[in-house]
């Protein structure tokens, strides 16, 4: 049982002649506990990363520019690159299975092999194939993740602008193909830049969209086969044989988006809302922490920004049958936008990096960069999990009672509107009272009671004031935010 | 009528004033020739048999243009110094005056110009540079009294005389404005000091990172701008844009300017280059210093953008100035208006223009010069004019002064004239030898020389133009017709410029040439193989005779001095020059900077010169040799030692292709939608920016030559729709790193592999089709612009069942 100290909020007129509850020491900085390490390379290898694969001490870095590195030791302070593939066509995704590689090309999903051993691919062979392409940059298509039954998953992004070789289907939709190879077929329906597609320990296929036209804002989902995700572009492909969406109709512009989820068929609402401009810009690929590489986020998911050059974490949980979830700050200051993450040895992530066509925080454009977690616990909001009348607060370490009181924890909330408009400001911005904040026994959690709760909004929760019970340390990061899809009962 | 009045000098000079002949360092028969060639004797008086007509010379300017530009003002042309006026009176050549200014037609006003103040000192840099003072004399460089700006312009660019193109030096539209305010310089009047940067857009593709030779090409736009950018261009994609200002620099010290551009810039001071910023390339910055002094620089930006972004920014820094963008208050772009003096006609009374028709009538004008006036053509002819053998030179109104200076026996002129007297009078008269030299006659006199501009530091080579000895056993003919024809020039480190003659020279010079060089030169080319093609490859790169470290190869940059382009020579040198100048340069040009590689005198010299010649046989489709820098940064890609794979959308073809460039530089493109060839070429394969930079989806076009669109086969039975659709299978890699694509077609599997080899006459594509299962119909189409064969024939109906395979060769 949870033993609450309800302090009240309300109940707080008069503090000692201190200058307030918080005592504000040096921020502590996120490279104390993560250190960046940038791969060193010659100026010709041009690594505009679109997938990463580990293979012994082998990095295998499949390129924008149409090639695969591998990447001998490429922790090591020399590593050694050699050009393994080339004239693929922009493949974002690597994965190995059965001794092939394989990797979503723009127009094919295709697996690779070194036959011969003289270290290059020598044979390529197209697993499936049969999506148009009209000839439009942002066409990309991404991928694969394999299926908790061994099927490839492939997300196709929408045009803008030009479609010199004629408008195609299929674009903004995520397509499955049977683990043996041969068709594919349209599984969900709505997407818009969906640059991180990742396998959960479920076996779930998630994803990243990116804020834009009818993507309110940038989000983290679970697809699930007959899903719509709100991106009108494709939804004619939805007539197809091959489609395992309903067609949505039309869809209505300017719903708020509780009404949305309730009203477009299959309409599936993100398990995290990724704050545009608060947590990264343009979220991109993910990876979960099942083995605890940084210790106390285990069970975690921690995605790339392609904008911020930041990694972010993600917690989830299954609330009402729906998986819904928070993001956190993690570690800024990467060198070039993050498209895609990949755990190394233990307690190291690679960070492939790109931001030709957009740009991004950071001086580079494209490279390898690689997180260290150096074994230090900073002191952290570890997770916000929904309760009935609020939310739970776990902290990485026990904290001050004494901290958790006043202005220490703010709770705010918003939604968003669904509308063809490029992304959606905070609708309907709410300040919620903290109705009360109690510490348990084992002092590493605080439960809140929050006033005025409603679905379908994101809360953003603000806990700088909290402080550690040891060395009264103040939190690394104090932010989280929380989608309530759903409530516990 | 637009008449381009600085004609009067040229015109005038060219048809025959007294030249000093008698400072001509060389008396020989030839130059006597030359002379009557000069004073055209043969228009009046008969020299007899074929002299008549080859001592005669072209047409002089028409009387009506002449007249045209007869100016009060300006003071009259003193006919009295005129070959046929020789001996007549002042009142005489007064009348003929009055008569010429009335065939006049309506003439251009003069009107004033504005150009920037930089113009001047920039025309006048390029006359010297140009060493126009090798034909010019200083006199014919000032025409301040005879024209305007803008009619002197369009002269430059393009001269007409009587509606005939005249050979000159090619002037771009902004240099010839330049050269014009600089001719003009005394109607200079200051004019307003306008604030910003001066700039001019031109359009033009941009296929690699360096300036672009902008010469003879339209100026866009021009005009004033106070912020150095791109936002002056007349286009999104394609051209150059030249900024110009005196820059007002504040303070003494040391400056920083910097450019950030895509594609690329550079940035000169008072014509020293500063910022290097050149290549096809993203958005970069590169930083250049220099130490200024206080008060008034030129500055010159230029700036190249191919295609995707744009981008041109200019910064600077200095003593008291944060870094910042130029700002158009620091520069100026002063403004000179170029007044001319009004033309005034001459207003003839009727009893001059009488007078002068008479004595034009009399002093046979019409001879040299058309005169389609009808009055003119009803006076009665005069009388037949002194035989050749009466005339005694220097007395009478003959101008030719006497004595042997001339003639060694005056009367005994030869009855035909040998080519090399021809070529020899061709090229005093044509003005080759006011800038080349040939067997010790001519070149430039060193009061012009001395201005001349060096860019590459080689000496003597690098300075003027190539010495003409020999240049019939050197050049091609077919070389040395395009260079008199178009005035081509191979040597891009010689500033000054070959004029272009016009066809009916170059076929003249290239035949004389030939005929008087090389009448006893028997040249055989050595016999083309692929192992003497390499061998040459490998001789000219770092781990041969390390040729490439002076000389270009297909326009890429050599590791030293920018010596003549490698890939040319074959076109245009002979081979038994190529292979004496290989083993011997030396021996044919005293002091060239072409070292002597060869010493060992053996045989094998002479299969190694013989082999450098067969890898040049292949021109711009010659593999590169190692050792060629290729810039890493720029997105040109170069296949030297294995082929380049690129996944690409090919324009007309489809999004998904993939192109493959050869060390052999001969390079195919396979479609990947409907599997098959799609293209073919040679030279340079293709740059990638369409496809690698930026947001790229741009549909590419390869860079080379000869492209090729290929008509591919179809395969009996297929269809457009559902399982006997051509479909891809994937694809395997050889050793060698090319691609052997794998095709499905119903029941049908095989495999195309394409490789390319090399060959006579250019390389060419072995294409081998292998059936793996099925039996697979082939129909090719017949095709038009390269031949698809199969063992000799071309390639039609071609049935393979599992196991055999095709062969198909493509050429063209």
């Amino acid at each position: 049982m949870v033993m609450l100290l309800a302090l009240s909020l309300l109940a707080l007129p008069q503090e000692p002649a201190s200058p307030g509850p918080v005592q504000k020491k040096p921020l502590p900085a996120e490279s104390t506990y993560v250190e960046i390490v940038d791969v060193p390379l010659p100026a010709h290898v041009v690594l505009e990363v679109g997938g990463l694969v580990q293979q012994g001490t082998s990095l295998f870095v499949a390129t924008r520019r149409g090639e695969v590195w591998r990447i001998e030791d490429a922790a090591a302070e020399q590593p050694k690159a050699t050009l393994w593939a080339e004239g693929l066509m922009e493949p974002l995704g690597l994965i190995e299975r059965d001794g092939w590689l394989y990797c979503a090309q723009r127009g094919e999903l295709s697996r690779m092999r070194d036959a011969s051993g003289n270290g290059r691919m020598d044979e390529l062979e197209t697993v499936a194939d049969g999506w148009p392409i009209s000839g439009n940059y942002h066409e990309y298509c991404f991928g694969p993740a394999v299926a908790g039954d061994g099927s490839f998953w492939l997300t196709l992004n929408k045009p803008f602008g030009g479609e010199p070789f004629g408008r195609a289907p299929w674009r903004g939709w995520a397509i499955r193909i049977p683990a043996e190879g041969g068709s594919f077929e349209g599984v969900c329906a709505g997407l818009r830049s969906p640059c991180g597609i990742g396998t959960g320990p479920e076996g779930l296929v998630w994803y990243t969209d990116n804020q834009g036209e009818w993507c309110a804002n940038s989000k983290f989902t679970p697809m699930e086969v007959g899903d719509f995700h709100g991106h009108p572009w494709g939804i004619e492909s939805c007539k197809l044989p091959e489609s395992k969406v309903q067609h949505p109709g039309e869809v209505p512009d300017g719903l708020r988006m509780a009404e949305a989820a309730k009203t477009i068929p299959n309409f599936r609402l993100p398990a995290v809302w990724i704050p545009y401009d608060k947590c990264g810009r343009s979220p991109g690929d993910f990876v979960w922490d099942t083995d605890g590489n940084f210790p106390p986020f285990k069970g975690q998911v921690f995605c790339g920004d392609q904008y911020s050059s930041e990694v972010f974490r993600m917690s989830l949980e299954k609330v009402g049958g729906r998986w819904q979830g928070a993001c956190y700050p993690f570690r800024r200051g990467l060198k070039s936008g993050i498209t895609r993450v990949l755990w190394g040895t233990k307690g190291t992530m690679w960070c492939g990096l790109t931001n030709r066509g957009w740009g991004s925080l950071g001086g580079s454009t494209q490279g390898l960069q690689r997180l260290v977690w150096r074994g230090v616990t900073p002191f952290e909001l570890r997770e916000i999990t929904a309760t009935k009348k609020g939310f739970r607060l776990a902290f990485t370490q026990p904290i001050f009672a004494g901290s958790v009181v006043g202005p220490s924890i703010e709770v705010s909330s918003w939604t968003y509107d669904h509308h063809e408009q490029y992304g959606c400001p905070p609708r309907d911005t709410r300040t919620h009272k903290v109705l009360s904040a109690g510490v348990d026994a084992s002092g590493m959690h605080v439960d809140l009671e929050v006033d005025d709760l409603e679905l379908c909004r994101v809360y953003e929760i603000r806990c700088d004031g909290v402080l550690a019970a040891s060395a009264k340390a103040t939190l690394l990061h104090g932010v989280g935010w929380y989608t309530r899809n759903a409530a516990p009962k | 009528m637009r008449v381009s009045l600085c004609l009067v000098l040229l015109a005038l000079a060219a048809c025959g004033d007294p030249q000093p002949v008698t400072s001509t360092p060389h008396v020989t028969p030839d130059i006597g020739l030359l002379t009557v060639h000069e004073a055209r004797c043969a228009a009046c008086h008969s020299l007899g048999g074929v002299l008549d007509s080859e001592l005669r010379g072209g047409p002089a300017a028409s009387l009506v243009s002449l007249a045209n530009q007869v100016d009060v003002t300006a003071g009259l042309p003193d006919l009295s110094r005129h070959f046929s006026g020789f001996g007549m009176s002042k009142a005489d050549a007064s009348d003929l005056l009055q008569w010429m200014g009335s065939l006049g037609g309506e003439r251009e006003p003069r009107r004033a110009a504005e150009v920037s103040g930089g113009a001047i000192p920039r025309g006048g840099q390029l006359v010297r540079e140009l060493a126009c003072g090798a034909c010019h004399a200083p006199a014919e460089l000032e025409l301040s009294a005879v024209t305007d700006h803008a009619q002197l312009t369009s002269f430059l660019v393009k001269p007409v005389r009587d509606g005939a193109a005249v050979a000159h030096v090619p002037l771009s539209g902004s240099e010839a404005s330049a050269v014009a305010a600089w001719l003009l310089r005394e109607q200079k009047q200051d004019g307003a000091r306008g604030v910003g940067f001066g700039y001019e857009c031109f359009e033009l593709k941009i296929s690699n990172g360096n300036w672009p030779d902008v010469t003879g090409l339209e100026v866009k736009a021009r005009g004033v701008v106070d912020k150095m950018s791109t936002a002056v261009a007349t286009r999104k994609a394609n051209y150059a844009l030249q900024f110009a200002a005196t820059l007002e620099v504040p303070a003494a010290g040391e400056w920083n300017f910097a450019t950030r551009s895509d594609d690329g810039s550079w940035l000169w001071i008072d014509g020293a280059l500063v910022v290097d910023n050149a290549g096809l390339k993203p958005a970069g910055r590169k930083d250049g210093s220099v130490n200024l002094s206080k008060g008034a620089h030129q500055l010159r930006v230029a700036y190249t953008q191919g295609g995707g972004g744009a981008e041109l920014k200019v910064l600077w820094a200095g003593p008291g100035v944060d870094e910042q963008e130029l700002p158009g208050t620091s520069a100026s772009t002063s403004v000179v208006r170029l007044v001319p003096k009004p033309l005034v006609a001459m207003v003839p009374t009727e009893a001059a223009v009488a007078r002068g028709r008479s004595v034009a009538r009399a002093a046979r004008c019409d001879a040299c010069h058309q005169i389609k006036e009808a009055a003119f053509q009803e006076l009665p002819a005069p009388a037949t004019a002194m035989p050749w053998a009466t005339i005694k030179l220097g007395e009478g109104t003959c101008a030719l002064p006497a004595g042997p200076a001339v003639f060694d026996e005056v009367g005994t002129l030869p009855l035909k004239l040998e080519v090399a007297t021809k070529l020899k009078i061709a090229l005093k008269a044509d003005g080759c030898l006011s800038c080349h030299v040939r067997g010790g006659e001519g070149g430039l006199p060193a009061a012009v020389r001395k201005h001349l501009r060096e860019v590459e530091d080689i000496g003597e080579e690098g300075l003027v133009p190539p010495d003409l000895s020999s240049v019939g056993r050197r050049l091609r003919p077919a070389w040395l017709e395009r260079v008199v024809r178009e005035g081509h020039k191979s040597r891009d480190y010689v500033v000054m410029r070959m004029p272009a003659y016009g066809d009916a020279k170059a076929k003249q010079y290239a035949q004389w040439f030939g005929a008087v060089d090389a009448a006893d030169v028997v040249d055989e080319e050595p016999p083309f193989s692929a192992e003497a093609a390499e061998l040459g490859r490998t001789l000219a790169g770092t781990g041969g005779r390390n040729c490439i470290s002076c000389h270009t190869m297909s326009g890429r940059d050599s590791l030293g001095p920018q010596g003549m382009d490698l890939a040319l020579q074959h076109a245009r040198l002979r081979p038994g020059w190529f292979r004496d100048w290989l083993l011997n340069p030396l021996a044919l040009r005293k002091n060239t900077r072409m070292p002597q590689l060869w010493l060992s005198g053996s045989a094998q010299d002479t299969v190694d010169a013989d082999a450098i010649r067969t890898w040049l046989s292949l021109g711009e489709s010659a593999p590169l040799p190692s050792g060629l820098l290729v810039d890493a940064k720029s997105l040109v890609l170069v296949p030297v030692e294995r082929p380049i794979l690129h996944g690409a959308f090919l324009k007309g073809v489809s999004a998904r292709c993939l192109a493959v460039g050869t060390p052999v530089r001969t390079h195919f493109a396979f479609d990947l939608v409907k599997p098959g060839l799609a293209w073919i070429w040679r030279g340079d394969f293709l740059d990638a920016t369409g496809t690698w930079h930026g947001r790229a989806g741009q549909l590419i076009e390869p860079l080379g030559k000869d492209w090729q669109v290929v008509d591919d086969f179809t395969i009996e039975g297929e269809a457009i729709e559902g399982n006997a659709t051509r479909r891809l299978l994937g694809q395997r890699r050889t050793d060698d790193g090319y691609p052997v694509v794998r095709v499905g077609c119903g029941d049908v599997r095989y495999e195309d592999e394409v490789t390319a080899r090399l060959a006579a006459n250019g390389s060419e594509l072995v294409r081998t089709i292998r059936c793996e299962a099925g039996t697979l119909v082939l129909n090719f189409p017949t095709a038009s612009s390269y031949k698809a064969l199969v063992q000799g024939k071309p390639a039609d109906q071609h049935t393979l069942t599992a196991g055999q395979s095709l062969e198909v060769i493509y050429q063209w």
